[in-house]
């Protein structure tokens, strides 16, 4: 009887699951940093998970991506010829275009996270920031996200 | 009534405090630090027997993470019982009730509760009785059962009061105040709220004040008074982070958000609503997670971002339909509360419920699957009435094209169809043929109409036929005269030609019939034929006939008039075209009524020539 029940249900789930809707994704992007040159910026690029689409990727400061209001946007680094040498995220910063997150200043010690809560025509310009190793220096880039209408 | 914020669709507007056992620890003073240590003693196993059940029930009371507190608290019952000893039995299910209300399952934590409450029956130590009503008026509250939250209070503070346990005294009379914060009555529960606060400060109780803060924070905002309700929920905050007590943090977080979203301060509101949720997140809170997706929902569409707002109200949906079956539990609680029968009774109370559940869960899948093979049969039967429908009606157009076109010449049939009216065409050079049946009425008079209308329809098919065969166009019969054309709808070179071939073929037909000795009757034909420009057309809007006009079409027939019997009378513009292949037999200027003279030939026959040929 159960299974019959359990049957059933299923059948029912099947037949109405072309019922769908979006769901929220979590975009991660990584920064890889080659941490044994001197110019931290240009030796750098983005990857970022299979379910983000990018808009432009020519290098890590002509780097942008395609987003939704609703979803999370992770910001990670890592060394990508040293693995012990530890790249810190030290902030997401406002730079132009429409204010898609609650604070124009993101602040974090590893990593950022942040929520997209509203969206605009123009494409979000933010400068990400990020600390080698015990190096005090903090190095900038520019990055970008369109966010879909 | 301002919007507020309700956790995880329980009705919870406040925070609760659950009792402690004994005086010496102070609420259920969660303290992570004190916790670890007592985990590192009880791991370590240098302790007696005794020393093993304290130390169980002290770490389930300082531990502020619910899963641990499962964990010990299971280790605890089963210690207790293996010692026979009926206060750690009901410590282990007073601590695991605390544990399930934590983590959202409501529905175990009062089944615990309950069991608790049946060892003090046996056991009738006052106090503890009330430390457990407060705890079941807790869980009534996220039930949002009033009348069973609102009377447990009321029993326990009684109890706490009779026994002078000031410290639980105060933790009843807050949660009994957050119960009228649940209500929407922040005066009443202010009211409760300020006799219970000085208590907690006097007893240097820092999470007691806390949740007091907080509550009053809420109530403040409840009462429109968000500046002062901020006030106090941040200190609530900053009091509980630095206990590591994170879950009225997210509730009073989700409740900062409300407050900012009320003076429309977007960023602050989803601020508030996004550290809610990552603080819920992180410590496996599920009705506090369910509560900042319902909380962000509502931001999303206040801010006018409809997707966005479905996707975390489906989120919202999916964490608060795991929090357990609420009315199910209400049903049990209920039972537990009036009966003697109690725990044994709810129990099977619940699984009848579970099983009308699942009953209804089979019958409505049931009428379900009924209701979509009813529709796919409908769909089917009615795609089949449409198939047998649209072949009818192809059927029927396919014999009225057919009809057409035996009424009207192929090409004009299509014109027709296709533009709804056939235009009138001249046509430059057309034959034009007419036969008439010599002494026709005169046999009319004696034949039997039937029998008449039988022989002149078996000569007229014969005619059909030979003028189908020369590629001719019948134009209509008119009583016993038949009248054909040659060179429309398609001009053609030779009609004329073509027309004398048939002439002379139906005289042959004639002559056949008349030779034939079995034909009760038989006719002599008369022929005339004349060529020349024509109109021809569709006239009339219903019964079309497809005709020719024009004065070619009356010498034609003064032509058949003025034929002998079983000959051919062409004239003299048929003539020019005919005579290098027929021979004619010039018959002199014939003079015709409204005409004037007209020049006529009969055809002999073939040319000698073109018959060798």
């Amino acid at each position: 009887m159960k299974k019959a029940v359990l049957k059933l249900v299923l059948i029912m789930v099947l037949t109405f699951s072309f019922v769908k809707v979006q769901a929220q994704t979590v975009h991660e992007l990584i920064l890889n940093v080659d941490t044994t040159k001197q110019d931290k910026v240009a030796n750098s690029s983005f990857t970022k998970g299979s379910n983000t689409a990018i808009i432009e990727n020519s290098s890590s400061t002509k780097f942008g991506i395609l987003a939704e209001v609703g979803d999370t946007v992770l910001w990670k680094a890592v060394s990508s010829t040293e693995p012990q040498v530890p790249v810190k995220i030290t902030g997401v910063t406002y730079l132009g275009g429409p204010r898609i997150f609650s604070a124009n200043n993101l602040s974090g010690t590893e990593m950022v996270k942040a929520t997209i809560i509203r969206g605009g025509k123009n494409l979000y310009v933010y400068k990400l920031s990020f600390k080698v190793g015990s190096d005090a220096t903090e190095y900038t880039l520019t990055s970008k996200i369109k966010i879909k209408p | 009534m301002k919007s507020f914020l309700k956790c995880s669709g329980l009705g919870r507007w406040g925070f609760l405090l659950a009792c402690g056992l004994y005086s010496t620890i102070s609420v259920y003073g969660q303290n992570a630090n004190l916790a670890d240590s007592l985990i590192q003693v009880y791991e370590s196993g240098n302790y007696n027997q005794a020393q093993r059940l304290r130390l169980l029930k002290e770490i389930t009371y300082y531990t502020p993470d619910p899963d641990r507190i499962l964990m010990y608290s299971d280790s605890l019952m089963k210690e207790a019982i293996k010692q026979d000893s009926s206060s750690y039995v009901f410590s282990a299910y007073l601590q695991k009730g605390n544990a399930l209300e934590q983590k959202g399952n409501l529905s175990g934590a009062l089944d615990n509760y309950f069991k608790a409450v049946e060892i003090t029956d046996g056991n009738p130590e006052k106090r503890e009785l009330a430390l457990i009503y407060t705890a079941i008026a807790g869980v009534y509250t996220g039930m949002n059962n009033r009348k069973n939250a609102r009377q447990y209070y009321a029993d326990a503070i009684a109890i706490f009061k009779t026994v002078q346990d000031t410290l639980n005294y105060a933790i009843a009379t807050e949660n009994l105040g957050d119960t009228y914060l649940e209500w929407s009555k922040p005066d009443s529960a202010l009211l409760y709220f300020n006799q219970s606060g000085p208590i907690f400060e006097k007893l240097e109780n820092k999470t007691a004040l806390a949740y007091n803060l907080g509550n009053k924070g809420l109530a403040f905002a409840q009462q429109g008074r968000p500046t002062k309700a901020e006030e106090n929920i941040e200190e609530a905050v900053a009091i509980l982070e630095e206990l590591e007590d994170y879950r009225p943090i997210t509730t009073y977080l989700t409740y900062m958000s409300d407050i900012y979203a009320d003076k429309e301060d977007w960023d602050g509101a989803f601020d508030y609503s996004l550290r809610s949720l990552e603080l819920a997140k992180q410590y496996g809170l599920k009705a506090q997670i369910s509560s900042a997706y319902l909380k962000l929902s509502e931001l999303y569409e206040r801010t006018g971002y409809a997707t966005a707002a479905l996707n975390y109200y489906r989120r919202y949906i999916a964490f608060r339909d795991s929090v357990v079956n609420l009315t199910a539990v209400q049903q049990m609680a209920d039972i537990r509360r009036n009966s003697e029968i109690g725990q044994k009774q709810a129990e099977i109370d619940l699984a009848n419920q579970q099983k009308q559940t699942q009953k209804i869960i089979t019958i409505a899948t049931g009428i379900a699957l009924f209701l979509i093979a009813l529709l796919a049969l409908g769909f089917y039967r009615r795609t089949v009435f449409t198939k047998r429908t649209n072949a009818i009606i192809e059927r029927e157009m396919e014999r009225s094209e057919a009809l057409l076109v035996n009424i009207l010449p192929e090409e004009t049939a299509r014109e027709l169809k296709e533009h709804g009216k056939v235009k009138a065409k001249k046509f430059e050079s057309v034959t034009v043929l007419f036969t008439d049946f010599e002494a026709f009425t005169a046999h009319s008079e004696h034949v039997d109409p039937e029998l008449l209308v039988s022989r002149l329809g078996y000569y007229f098919s014969a005619f059909d036929d030979i003028i189908e065969k020369y590629g001719l166009e019948k134009i209509k019969t008119i009583g016993d005269a038949y009248m054909c054309a040659g060179g429309l709808p398609f001009p053609i070179e030779d009609h004329a030609i073509k027309m004398v071939n048939a002439a002379l073929e139906i005289l042959n037909f004639v002559e056949e019939v008349k030779a034939k000795s079995e034909t009760s009757f038989s006719f002599n034909v008369r022929i005339g034929i004349n060529t020349g420009p024509v109109v021809a057309g569709v006239v009339g809007s219903k019964k079309f006939s497809y005709d020719i006009w024009g004065d070619t079409v009356n010498v034609a027939s003064r032509m058949e008039t003025f034929s002998d019997s079983g000959r051919v009378n062409i004239s003299h513009n048929t003539y020019l075209l005919v005579k290098d292949v027929f021979d004619c037999e010039y018959r002199g200027e014939v003079e015709v009524k409204n005409r004037g003279s007209l020049k006529m030939y009969f055809i002999k026959g073939p040319r000698k020539e073109k018959l060798n040929a």
